[in-house]
């Protein structure tokens, strides 16, 4: 039996859907060959707010930044925070001026004990309609490198395009090192009503 | 655009199970402007197993950050319970807490003395498993993000962790700023129930 919802089964109701259903699917892409991230653009400003889930893995070497961007501006205006938990230690860090926000890291091949370890995230973007303010976002994230102490993270973030107010109307979400992602990696981007 | 993922268009006549199925249902959309707290009344009834926030808000008070709260059904007795991890700068994590307080902390967002009037801050709160008609004590989860200029340890993060303790069902949250300030136009409160 179905709880939670005041109808019967079988019951007909008319949906103010706009208002009942919470969220939609925007767009979800799954990456099949070479690229190196994901451009959501066009993105309907009908929403309140957005949600991002991705996980992903990277081809290069080296442990590489899952960077951001907002409205494809390029521009040193980029602001994130961050704050780490490694192993039983935690610390902190920030970017300043940056050309492109960041939301985690991806684990590069040297030490990755296992080619199928790789990242996972989920960032907001609350309020992304907004044209009187910064574009923001808050993020949390995890990336596994080895099955033992030291080997996996996870991240708190937060950031901020300080360039001008203005909405949301693209998202890219990219390799910070210009590196491929790993085929099979995957981005999903959700309209809250 | 269509609303890609979801078939069917507005207005159209759908079975009811898409509503369980579809987990989050928008219970309140607000945009407090010019006021110093904001209400949000939860429907009658056994409707949710929990409920969800986002938010994007902004304070009138001359300050350059200052915190978000939330009160169960308006009450401001001293039995708020919060936990917090902070990240800011380069500096070492701070973790602190917040015993028997009038309010409980889940946000940070810009004041007047931050750097550009554009400036917000903003977070997710999550009430899991606390349903209008149950009672006990309210927990909650929540993440939040706020900058107030473009210079070191100008950015924040935080989470949070916490409960009411005093139990009793759960017909209203009420939202408010810990320095007294007004939300600023362009703050926004979204309220799911979850299913």
């Amino acid at each position: 039996m179905a709880t939670g919802f005041p109808v019967k089964p079988l019951e007909l109701v008319d949906v103010p859907w706009h208002n009942a259903v919470g969220g939609f699917r925007i767009a979800d892409t799954t990456v099949v060959g070479a690229g190196t991230g994901w451009t959501f653009s066009s993105i309907p400003q009908t929403f309140k707010h957005l949600l991002l889930l991705w996980v992903a893995s990277t081809t290069g070497t080296a442990d590489d930044q899952v960077g951001l961007r907002i409205n494809s501006v390029s521009t040193a205006n980029y602001h994130h925070q961050q704050l780490q938990g490694l192993g039983t230690g935690a610390s902190a860090g920030e970017g300043l001026l940056t050309t492109f926000g960041q939301v985690s890291f991806l684990p590069g091949s040297t030490g990755r004990t296992d080619a199928k370890y790789g990242s996972a995230g989920v960032v907001l973007f609350p309020g992304y309609s907004l044209a009187g303010s910064f574009p923001t976002w808050v993020s949390r994230s995890d990336f596994t490198k080895t099955a033992s102490t030291g080997g996996s993270r996870a991240w708190l973030y937060g950031g901020a395009l300080q360039s001008s107010a203005q909405a949301i109307t693209t998202i890219q979400l990219f390799s910070g090192g210009g590196v491929n992602i790993t085929p099979g990696s995957r981005a999903t981007l959700y309209g809250l009503t | 655009m269509p609303h890609a993922g979801f078939p069917v268009a507005d207005g159209d006549i759908v079975d009811y199970k898409w509503l369980n199925a579809l987990g989050w249902r928008q219970v309140a959309d607000v945009s407090p402007n010019g006021v110093a707290s904001q209400l949000i009344n939860l429907p009658a009834g056994d409707l949710y197993q929990g409920f969800a926030c986002l938010w994007t808000a902004r304070t009138s008070q001359a300050t350059a950050l200052d915190f978000l709260q939330w009160r169960w059904n308006g009450l401001s007795t001293a039995a708020y319970y919060m936990e917090a991890l902070r990240g800011t700068g380069t500096a070492t994590p701070a973790s602190s807490e917040s015993l028997a307080q009038t309010a409980a902390r889940c946000g940070l967002a810009p004041g007047a003395s931050a750097h550009n009037a554009a400036d917000f801050g903003d977070g997710v709160i999550f009430w899991p498993f606390v349903r209008s008609v149950d009672g006990g004590y309210a927990c909650y989860t929540a993440i939040t993000a706020a900058f107030s200029n473009t210079t070191t340890g100008t950015g924040f993060v935080e989470t949070y962790g916490g409960m009411y303790g005093s139990g009793g069902a759960m017909t209203s949250i009420t939202f408010l700023f810990a320095g007294g300030g007004n939300f600023v136009s362009g703050s926004r409160f979204t309220l799911y129930g979850l299913t």
